[in-house]
């Protein structure tokens, strides 16, 4: 979204639009705070949840007044320039005009002041994994995000002042759009990361298809199930309400087998999945003696 | 399995502290049994074929045998044995039963008797019991404290 490049390659029906709001570009400026609106909230919303405290709410630059002072940065040198009808690449063809470089120099160095302070929130220490794993995801994407900006300021700048040459415009030109849609996809993504979690959690997943692969390969041996039973009991694994007490049943069984009834041997893959149910329950061998008064072998 | 009435009931008579240890357990069984309980790994020529664990109901204190093999799985056959005494199941009677070396160390006083957990036989319907309360109580050894949220969770949902 800068303000170079996504009028090229976005697909609205652009002059329409900007007609009715005068068409003269005004479109440009309202996307503009619209997208600055949006990573403001979203900042907003990661300083939710990854700050330690609310502490950081009393600051001016999460208040309201920063963001209308933000806005007004941007609106006001827009209103300056000399207008010029809707066009398709609104800023290369007017960065020269002084208040159309420092309209878009302003708007995409708020985005990377922005991008910078979701950076550093989310490299703050974590104690949770999904979290932690989340918010440097995210922390990626918004370094993603500055460079961009700062990329973007750079190629305006270089057109505005007329430095170097048609290739260095291209080369600056041509790496926004991986960078900035790069961090963009990084952040969502990472902002993805603990709802996705959430449901895996809540849906039991692992325990859900351990179950069930279970109850098909050693049900029938194991408990002795009919047929019809045996169908019934993979059904049920898909829904049961405590996948892991029956998967506990399993790992019971299957030394209660190994121990006990020796010869019945599992399969290999049923073996592996067994191992990993059972290294959540205490899995290693071994003696009680460290939880019980056991006296010696007899 | 889910737990039934009466493993639930059995449960909130030990009055087991929040997320127990099986010492925790043990103490509570031993406080309702009126006797200290001794624990004994046994072997496979000691306890016989295909049981895995015995309880042995003396006049002076019980005696809890147990294969070694994966810790969760001695563990839960501890948790049968003692749910034999929870249930208030009498065992069967030792004179005149078994000979073995198991009993060898015991001898055969009057007032002894025995359980085992045999996994190669039908179970009957104190052993199903004994069973049921073994699951039971394995859920409350294996529970999980709730650890305490970070704000990013909470804000998750997680």
């Amino acid at each position: 979204m800068s303000s170079a490049s996504f009028l090229q390659v976005s697909s609205y029906p652009k002059k329409p639009l900007d007609a009715a709001v005068g068409g003269v570009n005004f479109l440009h400026l309202v996307r503009n705070l619209c997208v600055t609106s949006a990573v403001w909230l979203v900042r907003e919303g990661i300083f939710a949840a990854y700050s330690p405290d609310e502490s950081y709410r009393s600051r001016l630059s999460h208040r309201p007044l920063a963001a209308g002072l933000g806005a007004a940065a941007i609106t006001v040198p827009f209103l300056f320039q000399r207008f010029v009808p809707t066009t398709q690449s609104y800023v290369p063809e007017n960065v020269q005009q002084l208040p159309v470089f420092i309209y878009a120099s302003v708007y995409m160095g708020i985005l990377a002041l922005l991008a910078v302070s979701v950076l550093r929130i989310c490299l703050r220490p974590q104690e949770s994994l999904p979290v932690r794993v989340s918010s440097r995801v995210v922390a990626s994407g918004m370094a993603l995000v500055a460079l961009a900006s700062v990329e973007e300021i750079a190629y305006m700048t270089a057109l505005h002042t007329d430095v170097g040459g048609s290739s260095l415009h291209h080369v600056l030109y041509v790496l926004f759009n991986p960078l900035f849609y790069g961090g963009v996809l990084l952040t969502s993504l990472g902002l993805g990361i603990p709802p996705v979690v959430k449901v895996w959690r809540r849906l039991q997943l692992w325990d859900r298809a351990a179950l069930v692969f279970l109850t098909a390969m050693l049900g029938r041996a194991y408990w002795g199930l009919s047929r019809a039973a045996w169908l019934a009991a993979i059904v049920t694994g898909f829904y049961a309400k405590h996948p892991s007490v029956r998967l506990y049943q399993y790992v019971i069984r299957s030394s209660d087998h190994k121990v006990a009834l020796s010869g019945r041997s599992t399969p290999m893959l049923a073996d592996r999945v067994l191992d990993a149910v059972q290294a959540r329950f205490d899995g290693g061998v071994g003696s009680l003696e460290s939880v019980l008064p056991v006296k010696a072998r007899q | 399995m889910e737990q039934s009435t009466l493993t639930a009931d059995v449960i909130d008579t030990l009055n087991l502290p929040a997320y127990p240890d099986l010492g925790d357990l043990v103490t509570a069984v031993e406080e309702k049994y009126g006797k200290r309980l001794v624990f004994e790994e046994g072997t496979v020529d000691s306890l016989g074929e295909g049981v895995t664990g015995q309880w042995i109901d003396t006049p002076s204190h019980g005696i809890v045998r147990y294969l070694r093999g994966a810790k969760a799985w001695s563990v839960h056959v501890v948790l049968h044995e003692l749910s034999h005494i929870l249930l208030g199941h009498k065992g069967k009677p030792l004179d005149g039963l078994i000979a073995g070396s198991f009993f060898s160390g015991i001898g055969k006083r009057n007032g002894v008797s025995w359980m085992c957990r045999a996994v190669d036989v039908p179970l009957d319907e104190a052993e199903a019991a004994a069973e049921n309360l073994a699951f039971g109580l394995a859920r409350v050894l294996h529970a999980t404290p709730v650890k305490e949220a970070t704000k990013a969770e909470r804000v998750f949902g997680l």
